[in-house]
């Protein structure tokens, strides 16, 4: 069930990749509580709470998420707010 | 145990404190010249942390791309550590002013700070227990039970509890932003009400 998804999401990448060429990711960790990273998807990206739930179980099932989207810059700084909340967060270019 | 949970929290803000420090490998600034050494010393490599606990609290931006990483490092290592350090340091004022009944009360304004020094209290904690999975957090008792010594087992009990001060807290805070957020879709006071298809 989750191939598809994987398979749309992948697709989607490569069809942003010219106007975002930077992606910010999130990956799992053993400690950071589900509720917390919720949270975070919720408040920081303002995300509603079912795409939120949505992010948070491919960060935990997979073990990353492609969380947003950009320039360097504006990844630089989604990087950034994620090791505030203390993710474990790294930016690439996009469709690597 | 409020009293040592508060000395471990304190013991975390040192560490992150301890590892302010520019690279040693780096050239010292030789100009002779004030500004120009001040320049030299603002554009010098910022150390990547040696303890790995506070590597995980200030982790590399980029896998592959060390020059981003190094970047990433020089721009936005001392704000981290800095506003790291201050949520620290509120979440032991939180716990030491706990009431007798080991009630914690946190001002709403101080709880994204205080949640996230749960986080990195808790990372450095894993670290020190060896938990690497999330079925080592499943098995966190068993894992108590290797080597079975007190310390071992006092550092997990903090783990734990800690773990559980902070899904009570998230819980809250996560009820008060879709509060706050179904008030602005629906057009409320602190919504943007001048949306026409809002409400």
């Amino acid at each position: 069930m989750t191939t598809p998804v994987q398979e749309r999401e992948a697709a989607a990448d490569e069809a942003v990749a010219v106007d975002d060429p930077w992606v910010t990711i999130v990956w799992n960790d053993p400690v950071n509580l589900m509720t917390y990273v919720t949270y975070v998807f919720e408040t920081y990206f303002g995300h509603p709470p079912q795409r939120a739930h949505q992010l948070m179980m491919q960060v935990h099932q997979v073990g990353r998420a492609v969380v947003s989207r950009g320039s360097l810059e504006s990844m630089e700084v989604d990087v950034q707010a994620m090791h505030g909340f203390g993710l474990w967060a790294t930016l690439q270019r996009s469709g690597q | 145990m409020r009293e040592n949970v508060a000395v471990l929290v304190e013991h975390t803000a040192e560490l992150l404190e301890l590892s302010d420090r520019t690279d040693p490998a780096a050239a010292p600034p030789t100009d002779e010249h004030p500004l120009a050494r001040l320049e030299q010393e603002l554009e010098a490599p910022v150390a990547v942390p040696v303890d790995p606990a506070v590597g995980r609290l200030l982790p590399p931006a980029s896998m592959d791309d060390e020059e981003i990483a190094v970047e990433f490092r020089r721009l936005t290592q001392t704000s981290l550590r800095e506003s790291k350090t201050a949520g620290l340091r509120r979440l032991r004022t939180a716990l030491e002013d706990a009431d007798a009944q080991g009630w914690v009360e946190v001002p709403s304004a101080d709880a994204p700070a205080v949640a996230a020094a749960l986080t990195d209290v808790r990372l450095v904690l894993a670290d020190r227990l060896g938990i690497r999975t999330d079925e080592d957090v499943e098995h966190l008792e068993a894992l108590m039970a290797v080597g079975g010594d007190e310390n071992r087992h006092w550092l997990a009990a903090c783990f734990a509890l800690l773990g559980w001060l902070q899904e009570s807290l998230v819980g809250l805070m996560l009820e008060d932003a879709r509060a706050a957020a179904d008030v602005t879709r629906r057009g409320g006071p602190s919504g943007r009400s001048s949306d026409p298809a809002a409400g």
